[in-house]
């Protein structure tokens, strides 16, 4: 059965090669355009989520914290992708419940390997 | 790049300030926004056609590498091809031809010593009538030699008929074997003209086909490595088109401290934000020409790929000539072959009669080795009678010595005959004996091999092929796509012009700002180290203090 992933990011580049990569792995994926779109699309089939910090609406850390505490999505590891530099923000993320942080830009064999180290 | 922010933050230092510096910002902004939305559309653009491409790059190179492995799959069957038609050459008929041909030189022999008996038949007639007369002048006396004149006569009469059926089977006999060996002279003659120089032209067919193989195996291999590194290029174009999100997510901030300067800090603003931008600028345009350079040198090693692997693949894909040869070649060797194996049992059938004849003929000579010697003992009764007529009976007595004489010849004939007959009798067994193996076991389990490896070729041949120009389908496709997305990524000299424009605008909003008045600039909401970097290259010792910076992770991947 084919893995569900939600990619979340105010950029549509950025989605774009996310989703491109998945999918050529043989995952499925769902797009948000920022933490709030994404909040409206967590459910338990999902997988896993890859998000940015930096979006309007709702950030990626904010979301993180809305993830760990959804019914059915709390033990969804969340993957952070971002350029963001603050160490404080990745701390943050950390101590909200993030299981990785990649620094964009990404190359797509890196992007599959944390996928398939963290999906296991 | 930051040494020569700070070459330039240094000129820009001790300048005066600008009136209307923060009027231009909504200019700028305008700007600044439009750049970032026209050419988000390229780069999507350009990411939506690249990134099927890399996945066409790694499914030619896996197939490529296949490729080898279908190859493989036509070298066993070449092995056997080559073997049997080898061996197909090796079969030679002229043995069996010389065996024919002895046999004919006694049949001939045969012949003409049934002939030579013709005369002593002929003087068995005269010495019938003779026997008759002299008989019969001793009619009504003491000696009768009725009987004699009737045994000679009978006995010539059937010695005479046996001698005919001998001559007629011996006829048909010589008819028989001569045919047989213009048959084996002409099939030796063929095989040696034919299968040899057919065999060859098979050989030299086969040798290319391996050939073949050896070159497009170790091409597929090359390509292998040349597509796995445009799989890798693409990648890097993908990473590169990334750029974009990131001078995105910089004109953000640069257009949010714009907007959110005060008159009194606009002058410093703007000296900073033109530094920002002029980075950005940087940023985008490397990444343009980083992306263009990679995709013309994918474009161009694409080229190379093609044109070499159509050489090389182009020669199986379409073009048959070496299979076609072959199978051609093989098709006649099957057919010679079976010609042979007709002709054999041909030949076993021709054997057969020959041995049947002859063994008839030797039962006719036995009867007239039987006759002779019935002869020779009439003609010694003859002669014991006549002698005891004196002289009377000298005549007779000089019959019967003729007699005894032309019985003593056919006597020799019949044994003389006998012997060749079982030469030949001989031979022939010999002769099928020999062809029995040729037309047995040999060239049954030969033409088998032969149809089979030819067939397990052509399927081995038409799967390579069918893989052939699967792949050169594919590269013509992936070359032309990826220059059309050479084509239609641009230059993007319009959108670094218009940045380069707004760096200007805002470099002369800024005048002769100083460095202090930077610290009256509310600093950016920067996320990112490159953008403090700016800040520091511009403001030098009034820099506000930054956050602390995310620690280089490797791969810049870190797990929590």
């Amino acid at each position: 059965m084919k893995k569900t992933i939600l990619t979340v990011d105010d950029s549509a580049t950025v989605r774009q090669m996310v989703s491109y990569t998945l999918q050529s792995a043989g995952y499925d994926v769902i797009e948000a355009t920022d933490g709030q779109d994404g909040l409206g699309k967590l459910s338990g089939s999902l997988s896993m989520i890859i998000t940015d910090v930096n979006m309007p609406r709702l950030d990626g850390i904010g979301l993180i914290g809305k993830v760990r505490s959804h019914p059915q999505a709390k033990y969804v590891p969340v993957v952070v992708l971002t350029t963001e530099s603050d160490a404080a923000k990745k701390q943050a993320a950390k101590s909200a419940g993030a299981t990785a942080w990649i620094i964009k830009p990404f190359k797509p064999e890196q992007l599959l390997a944390v996928v398939q180290k963290v999906l296991g | 790049m930051l040494a020569s922010l700070a070459a330039f933050a240094r000129r820009v230092q001790g300048g005066g300030k600008s009136k209307d510096a923060a009027g231009a910002f909504p200019e700028v902004c305008a700007k600044l926004r439009g750049i970032a939305s026209s050419t988000e559309d390229e780069f999507l653009g350009a990411g939506a056609r690249l990134m099927p491409l890399q996945r066409q790059a790694q499914t030619i190179a896996a197939g490529a590498t296949s490729l080898a492995e279908v190859l493989e799959r036509g070298v066993g069957p070449l092995g056997v091809l080559a073997e049997v038609v080898k061996q197909a050459a090796g079969s030679d008929a002229g043995e069996l031809a010389g065996w024919i041909e002895e046999i004919e030189r006694e049949s001939r022999q045969i012949q003409r010593a049934i002939q030579a008996i013709a005369p002593i038949v002929r003087s068995f007639d005269v010495m019938g009538v003779l026997t008759r007369i002299e008989s019969s002048r001793f009619a009504g006396g003491g000696a009768s030699f009725e009987g004699l004149a009737a045994s000679v006569g009978a006995l010539s009469l059937e010695i005479r008929e046996k001698v005919a059926a001998t001559s007629d089977s011996a006829a048909v006999l010589l008819a028989g074997t001569t045919r047989a060996a213009n048959d084996m002279r002409r099939l030796t003659g063929e095989q040696r003209q034919q299968l040899a120089a057919l065999t060859h032209r098979t050989h030299a067919e086969l040798e290319k086909i391996r050939a073949h193989h050896v070159q497009v195996t170790e091409s597929g291999t090359r390509m292998a490595e040349r597509f796995g590194r445009v799989s890798a290029a693409i990648g890097e174009v993908v990473s590169g088109l990334q750029a974009h999100d990131i001078v995105r997510q910089q004109i953000e901030h640069i257009v949010a401290a714009l907007e959110g300067a005060s008159k009194a800090s606009a002058a410093g603003t703007a000296l900073l934000q033109a530094a920002q931008l002029e980075h950005s600028t940087a940023t985008f345009r490397d990444s343009v020409h980083q992306v263009r350079a990679a995709l013309q040198e994918v474009e161009r090693t694409m080229q190379e790929v093609s044109n070499e692997s159509l050489a090389i693949l182009g020669h199986g894909s379409g073009d048959h000539s070496f299979l076609a040869t072959v199978e051609a070649g093989v098709k006649e060797i099957v057919t010679i072959l079976e010609d042979h194996s007709t002709a054999d049992h041909a030949l076993a059938e021709a054997a057969a009669e020959v041995y049947q004849r002859t063994a008839e003929i030797a039962r006719t000579v036995a009867g007239v080795y039987t006759i002779s010697i019935e002869m020779q003992r009439i003609a010694l009764n003859s002669t014991i009678q006549a002698a005891r007529l004196g002289q009377e009976g000298s005549a007779l007595e000089a019959v019967a010595g003729a007699i005894r004489s032309l019985a003593d010849q056919t006597e020799e004939a019949s044994n003389g005959l006998q012997s060749r007959l079982e030469k030949v009798q001989g031979v022939v067994e010999a002769l099928n004996e020999a062809a029995g193996l040729r037309a047995g076991a040999g060239a049954g389990e030969r033409i088998d091999r032969l149809r089979d490896a030819a067939a397990a070729l052509a399927e081995a041949e038409e799967q390579a092929n069918n893989r052939l120009d699967q792949t050169v389908a594919y590269i013509e496709s992936l070359a032309a796509e990826i220059h059309q997305a050479v084509e239609s990524f641009g230059t993007h000299e319009e959108s670094i012009q218009a940045m380069q424009d707004s760096i200007d605008r805002l470099r002369a909003a800024a005048g002769d700002a100083k460095a202090v008045d930077l610290a009256a600039a509310q600093p950016a909401a920067y996320t990112m180290q490159s953008e403090w970097a700016v800040h520091r290259a511009v403001a030098g010792g009034d820099a506000p203090s930054e956050p602390e910076a995310v620690g280089a992770a490797q791969d810049n991947v870190e797990f929590f």
